[in-house]
């Protein structure tokens, strides 16, 4: 599919109708009463690790949920191995999920809990598998204790062992690194690349940057509910770099600095607000080398830069109204 | 399948505070029976058996064991989250369902039946009361079942199962179902007793306008029917709610 070439916008994406891809979704729509949770998006999800990215509340969750089948779209359509989730409980032997709330009945033992999802599935041997299993996810020191004795980390980590007894080709993981510390992170992570590597489709969500960058080589990027861009995650990362970002500056004479900077072309606009100043600049690094210089030369002293668009939300804001 | 999420759920049932509570609760009506029989009651002892048993246990001890363990059976999944772990297994959803009954059914019926076995027994086992009390035994035993296949599809309709379950039993089964020969026939506590009155062997029970045998059959059966296929049917209609 041409998108994972690139960046593509989400207001073109192919409609995916005769896709064989293991994810499909086709102008898929999910609205609860009258708040709309997704609107309209078309993706598909191939072998490898795909980073489902997005800020908090931005509807990740939701998609996550109607390709595992736990919710109905309302509108559009959704597959799974080539066919629909949704009341169809069959397509679960080939699929894993690892869901964001830790819900691990606290009275079964780790081994218990996957031995039990290991009968769940069917499994020939469910004591084998589900030792094996919990071996991939290094948790067989603690399998025999109870699961209210966890950790959040060993939560999670006990679920993907839950979610892998059955060896799924599809596995889905909504925001599996919370709650992780550095060392169990790398763990995970390094546990997800090899499970791609064998071919497996992984898709997971995240709402941090840095998770998705150091997993993913493709990306789908969700803002209010919306796909705001699919495809490599440098081409990605390079739009939220190259933006023009904004900074509010006070100084000792935020009349002359301003005036200073548009002749340095060091911002491609200042204006005062509320009594400080505000610039944009489309180049990051090149206007904090400059700034200090052209502040001195005009002999202005800084008091504060501060960044105001620099949270998440505004990224994915921005890559939507592209 | 089914004999592991029975087994999985009975472990859940009696690993939580309720299961001593609704213990704690069938063993009223069998210390009033000991109490009853260190005491000494002169008498028709199965019309003390009867008048024992039906507003104890009947009426209040059934009902109540049955609405906190089939409410809990499914419906504490579907509200703490965890049933996602069982919805998103290849099982068909009418199987769940068969577990979960068959896991609060017993659990229902071991308790109220050993209740009613032990109270009856106390009182009159040893005064000609031993057949009321086994027929007592076994219609709790259905209506156990019944109840339970009634509060497991109540847990998947509403969040609100174990209120709207109570409000079921004391409102109109404990006050409007009594009333009117026609409420009678959809109170699952007049099946029961519609239940012991057909099998009493010596017709020495015979409580005020029961319902037929045949009434009570049909309905014990319709109800257990409807109830279960309502639950399939909205279990497989189920949406987990998102985590955003």
């Amino acid at each position: 599919m041409s998108g994972w070439l690139g960046v593509e916008p989400a207001a073109q994406p192919a409609p995916a109708l005769v896709s064989t891809a293991p994810i499909v979704l086709d102008r898929a729509s999910r609205w609860y009463g009258n708040v709309v949770a997704v609107n309209e998006v078309t993706f598909e999800v191939g072998p490898g690790v795909t980073g489902l990215l997005g800020p908090n509340g931005a509807g990740k969750s939701t998609i996550l949920g109607m390709i595992a089948g736990l919710l109905p779209p309302s509108a559009g359509r959704v597959t799974l191995l080539g066919e629909p989730a949704w009341r169809h409980p069959a397509v679960y032997r080939r699929v894993g999920l690892v869901p964001e709330r830790e819900s691990v009945p606290a009275w079964l033992t780790g081994r218990g809990f996957v031995r039990y999802a290991a009968r769940l599935q069917g499994v020939a041997d469910p004591g084998a598998a589900a030792a094996t299993a919990i071996a991939t996810v290094d948790l067989a020191a603690a399998a025999d204790r109870r699961t209210a004795t966890y950790s959040k980390g060993m939560k999670q980590r006990i679920l993907l062992a839950a979610a892998l007894v059955h060896d799924p080709p599809v596995l889905l993981l909504d925001e599996p690194f919370n709650g992780l510390d550095p060392r169990q992170r790398l763990h995970m992570m390094t546990l997800l690349r090899d499970l791609a590597a064998a071919g497996r489709t992984i898709l997971f969500s995240s709402h941090i940057l840095e998770e998705v960058e150091r997993l993913a080589a493709r990306v789908l990027v969700v803002h209010a509910g919306r796909l705001a861009a699919a495809g490599d995650f440098r081409e990605i990362r390079r739009l939220m770099t190259d933006r023009p970002h904004t900074f509010t500056i006070r100084s000792s004479n935020d009349r002359g600095l301003a005036a200073a900077l548009i002749a340095g072309d060091a911002v491609v606009g200042a204006e005062l607000v509320d009594g400080r100043l505000a610039v944009r600049t489309a180049d990051l690094s090149g206007f904090g080398r400059r700034l200090p210089r052209l502040a001195r030369d005009a002999g202005v002293s800084l008091y504060e830069v501060r960044p105001t668009d620099e949270s998440l939300e505004s990224v994915f804001a921005y890559l939507v109204q592209r | 399948m089914i004999a592991t999420i029975a087994a999985v759920t009975v472990r859940a049932l009696l690993s939580r505070r309720r299961a001593v509570l609704m213990a704690l609760l069938a063993a009223v009506p069998v210390l009033v029976g000991l109490l009853a029989r260190i005491r000494g009651r002169p008498g028709d002892a199965v019309e003390q058996v009867a008048n024992m048993l039906e507003p104890s246990v009947v009426a209040t001890l059934l009902p109540l064991i049955a609405l906190v363990f089939g409410t809990a059976a499914l419906g504490a999944e579907l509200d703490d989250g965890s049933a996602i772990h069982l919805l998103t297994k290849p099982i068909a959803r009418w199987r769940i369902v068969v577990a979960k009954i068959l896991a609060a059914a017993p659990v229902t019926a071991l308790l109220a039946g050993g209740a009613t076995l032990l109270t009856g027994l106390l009182i009159g086992g040893d005064r000609g009361a031993a057949g009321v009390t086994l027929v007592y035994t076994l219609a709790v035993v259905v209506g156990a079942i019944v109840y339970v296949t009634l509060f497991v599809a109540l847990s998947v309709l509403t969040s609100r199962a174990l209120i709207v379950g109570l409000a079921y039993v004391a409102v109109w089964e404990g006050m409007l179902a009594g009333l009117f020969e026609g409420t009678k026939v959809l109170s699952v506590r007049q099946y029961v007793v519609g239940i012991v009155a057909a099998l009493d062997p010596a017709g020495s029970v015979a409580p005020s306008a029961p319902l037929s045998p045949a009434t009570a059959v049909v309905g014990v059966l319709a109800v257990a029917v409807v109830a279960f296929l309502v639950a399939v049917r909205r279990l497989e209609r189920h949406q987990l709610s998102a985590g955003d």
